[in-house]
């Protein structure tokens, strides 16, 4: 347990100290404003929620989180530090679920840095709080879904762009069956059975759900079994990768 | 290679246990949720709960949800969900009385015909598909309650509308409506002048539809056990006996719904149909004042709501000239004046009232005041005395001052209240002051119920008996001996939601629509209201001018052509059109200062806004990043020096 806590600080620092967190930090913070209040027209609505705001979340974390994600292992693999790391006295899983930890906490504190646009609802009118809560905890679930798939597609690879490539993609297919028109060409398709079994896996499905205020048992069981199932299977893939 | 294929034998394996663990937990896990709502939306309120838990009778419901064609649409998949998981909870609470059944009415099936024999409503769909999304509930004795369609707009009213049909299922008794009226709501004999009776309004008729509805005198001491709903119209002088048989019932959670007026319109009392003058001075006002004050709201006395931001239009001037002017005493309320949750005005679009009068909470009541409808700001409270005699709405436009509040026009008032009456039933205290205990007969005192000195009241109060009138909001036309009957405004709706709400008793009433609240921004709403204030004046005075002009050059372009279409002007009046042109120019301009003056405030908030939250915290990250590289090269570099 000590193991854990130990290389999950050590990754979270590692963090601040290179540029590329503060450059992700940088766009997300940017990019989620500008998408709330000049695309999703926060002020202009007038109604003091955080739809417009919490709208973009799944899209964001799609292209940023594969980002964040593709130097957890792709870098130590490539670079040979991977062996070096798994002759200390860890275990894989140890440093699996560290390092998935540190770049999920570090997720969180660009979450946080959010609290601009949760102060000025709060200034310009009265909030349902606990649904804002609610879906800030849901976002944060969301984006650990997204994490564990991005970790492991970089665990699959010794090349980071093939990793954030991999990532987007493997992540898209987690949010492409909530669109509407997908779901209605799939239809056509497939038996009703599976139809609703691909599109309670959707993402943004669950994350809607949350943001109504409700969390939900089943949501955060999902979001937690995604969480797990992909990080088992990113400690598979370094397994057998060890060998090579 | 064998390394590889455990590890996609174990993959595969980790991938069907995410899926097992998921179908399970959707299974299973159905209430577990953690409602972190302001209003708590996601939990069955108490007056639902109340509602269940009073439910002694079997009870059947049949959930009809079209599986497939549910799924292909993920909004109306989860409504459906989130239906069913409602009326779970519903059956849940009722300790085995509501047995739910889910029926998927497939194409052709046998389901599907008895879902349409019911009366749900089948919605086609783009893929050639029929949705079917509606309940239908039965009683013990074999009535039916049918919901045809649970439209996914409506969401709000969901535990609301499945309350009422479980409350209706178990109250089949419809219950007594009783009517104490000053007015001839329920029609009466011929009068001099005309040969039929007079017709009863059409809202008693609408009523009558649905409820046994009892005309009671207006010198009634005692209110029948048997009356679900008490209905006040247009109370004048009422006796005191009567007040305290009023009293005694609301304070017993007798529902009510009280119609008091300033100055009502269709109160012809004492005046003589031959001689028209002869209403004229009499008083058209109605009220309950000793029973408003302890029921904690007053109906602001000789003062009518004059809201001239909703004033309809009517005719003036004579005959040869008539003319429209918008008269500020009748006014049409739209959706924005009127309570978007409460049940009975919710879904009600254009609301008419004529001469209504001002309600208002009295500082130390001890009961909840609601307004259910409201004026817009652009009101004022104008005398009575204004349109005692003949009305001159134009003279009231002309000294119209708006107060730039909003006056309540219709209220729900519940919670504790104490008795108007004391000293008990003023009925027993003897004229001469001595002692009330001794009665010869000894008989009276049997029966009679003991006085109530408190309760919680659940009325409604409606500022103006005009609203009730054929004249504003119904149109009656004869087309081939029958009467059509056309609506043109939604007062028989209002009616009829609140005769029904207060007959659903305390339970009902207490479930509020839930669900997407309107949460305007406060700040943004204050900066409009005070822009309004300040310009509105000059903007009012900038119209009226631009339409005298426009006039004035109408005026002169046709006096100088009588008759022909050319347009033929002296040089003397081309210079008079030209100036009048400019003038219409200045004034179009400063409307347009005042107009942007009005947005300006707004506008510069807003852009305060988007600036700190788009460039605010990025700017300090950007900041801190540069810091920190800035303090490692520093320190890189002194380390290298001292190396």
């Amino acid at each position: 347990m000590k193991n854990l806590f130990y290389i999950t600080r050590r990754e979270l620092g590692g963090y601040f100290s290179t540029p590329v967190a503060y450059v992700f930090l940088f766009i997300f913070l940017l990019l989620a404003g500008v998408l709330t209040f000049l695309l999703g027209g926060l002020y202009e609505n007038g109604q003091a929620d955080l739809r417009s705001f919490f709208f973009w979340h799944p899209w964001l974390y799609l292209f940023l989180v594969p980002a964040l994600s593709m130097r957890l292992w792709a870098e130590e693999r490539r670079s040979g530090t991977i062996e070096l790391l798994l002759t200390l006295p860890v275990t894989l899983w140890q440093v699996v679920v560290g390092k998935f930890l540190a770049a999920w906490a570090f997720t969180g504190v660009a979450l946080l840095l959010t609290f601009p646009v949760w102060f000025t609802v709060n200034y310009l009118g009265e909030p349902d709080n606990g649904t804002i809560l609610a879906s800030y905890a849901g976002s944060f679930f969301m984006a650990g879904g997204f994490l564990a798939i991005g970790a492991f597609t970089s665990a699959l690879t010794k090349n980071q762009v093939i990793a954030f490539v991999l990532g987007i993609v493997t992540c898209f297919l987690f949010v492409l069956f909530s669109i509407p028109p997908v779901v209605e060409f799939m239809g056509k398709a497939v038996p009703a059975g599976v139809l609703s079994t691909i599109t309670s896996f959707s993402f943004p499905t669950h994350f809607q759900s949350i943001q109504m205020g409700v969390i939900d048992i089943r949501d955060a069981v999902f979001f937690l079994s995604v969480i797990v199932f992909f990080l088992f299977a990113n400690a598979l893939a370094l397994d057998v990768k060890k060998a090579k | 290679m064998h390394k590889t294929m455990i590890a996609l034998a174990a993959g595969a394996l980790g991938l069907v246990l995410l899926l097992a663990v998921n179908s399970l937990a959707n299974a299973t896990l159905r209430s577990k949720r953690l409602d972190l709502t302001k209003d708590r939306l996601y939990t069955l309120s108490e007056g639902s709960t109340r509602i269940v838990e009073s439910i002694d009778e079997p009870i059947n419901l049949y959930f009809y949800c079209s599986e497939d064609a549910a799924t292909k649409i993920a909004s109306v998949q989860r409504y459906a969900t989130r239906v069913r998981e409602m009326l779970e909870e519903f059956a849940l609470r009722s300790d085995g009385k509501i047995a739910l059944e889910s029926i998927d009415p497939e194409p052709f099936s046998e389901a599907e015909e008895r879902a349409s024999a019911e009366g749900l409503q089948a919605i086609p769909l783009q893929t050639g598909e029929s949705l079917f999304l509606g309940l239908v509930g039965s009683n013990a004795v074999g009535e039916t309650e049918v919901i045809p369609f649970f439209d996914p707009s409506k969401e709000r009213f969901l535990e609301y509308d499945l309350a009422k049909l479980l409350y209706t299922l178990t109250h089949v008794e419809k219950g007594v409506v009783g009517v104490i009226s000053s007015l001839p709501i329920q029609g009466g004999p011929p009068s001099p002048m005309q040969q039929r009776p007079a017709a009863p309004w059409q809202i008693i008729t609408q009523t009558q539809e649905f409820f046994e509805t009892r005309f009671l005198p207006s010198s009634v001491t005692e209110i029948p056990d048997d009356v679900r709903v008490l209905v006040i119209v247009h109370p004048k002088n009422l006796g005191d006996a009567t007040l305290y048989a009023i009293d005694q019932y609301v304070l017993g959670g007798g529902n009510t719904l009280v119609f008091v007026d300033p100055h009502c319109d269709a109160d012809t009392a004492g005046a003589d149909p031959m001689d028209p003058m002869s209403g004229m001075g009499k008083s058209k006002a109605s009220g309950l004042p000793k029973l408003l004050r302890s029921w904690g709201l007053e109906l602001v006395a000789d003062k009518f709501v004059g809201d001239r931001g909703n004033a309809l239009p009517v005719e003036v001037g004579t005959p040869l000239r008539p003319r429209r002017v918008n008269f500020v005493g009748f006014v049409e309320l739209g959706s924005r004046d009127l309570d978007a949750d409460d049940p009975t005005t919710s879904l009600l679009q254009a609301l008419r009232f004529g001469i209504p009068g001002a309600l208002r909470p009295l500082p130390d009541a001890t009961t909840t005041f609601h307004a259910l409808a409201h004026s817009s700001e652009d009101a004022m409270l104008v005398d009575t005395s204004a349109i005692q005699y003949v009305p001159d709405p134009e003279e009231i436009l002309r000294t119209f001052v708006p107060d730039m509040q909003r006056f309540t026009l219709a209220a729900r008032v519940t919670g504790p209240a104490s008795s108007a009456f004391p000293d008990g039933s003023p009925a027993k205290l003897p004229e001469d002051g001595s002692p009330a205990d001794e009665d010869p007969e000894g008989s009276t005192d049997e029966g009679r119920a003991a006085h109530r000195a408190e309760g919680d009241v659940n009325l409604i109060v409606v500022g103006d008996c005009d609203v009730l009138a054929d004249r504003f909001w119904v149109q009656k036309q004869s087309f081939a001996g029958a009467t059509l009957i056309s609506k043109t405004a939604d007062n028989g709706d209002f009616f009829a939601n609140c005769v029904e709400n207060l007959a659903g008793g305390e339970n009902l009433i207490a479930i509020r629509a839930a669900g997407e609240y309107q949460r305007p921004f406060e700040r943004v709403e204050e900066l409009r209201r005070e822009a309004e204030a300040a310009y509105l004046q000059e903007k009012r005075e900038l119209e009226t001018k631009q339409q005298e002009i426009d006039g004035e050059i109408n005026n002169l372009i046709r006096s100088a052509t009588p008759g022909s279409t050319q347009v033929i002007l002296t040089k003397e009046q081309q210079e008079q059109l030209e100036s009048m042109r400019e003038e219409r120019e200045e004034i179009r301009r400063r409307l347009r200062d005042v107009e942007y003056g009005l947005r300006k405030d707004i506008e510069r908030l807003g852009t305060k806004v988007k600036l700190a939250n788009i460039l605010l915290v990025p700017a300090l990250v950007g900041l801190a990043a540069l810091g920190l590289g800035v303090f490692r090269s520093a320190r890189a570099k002194s380390s290298r020096r001292s190396s």
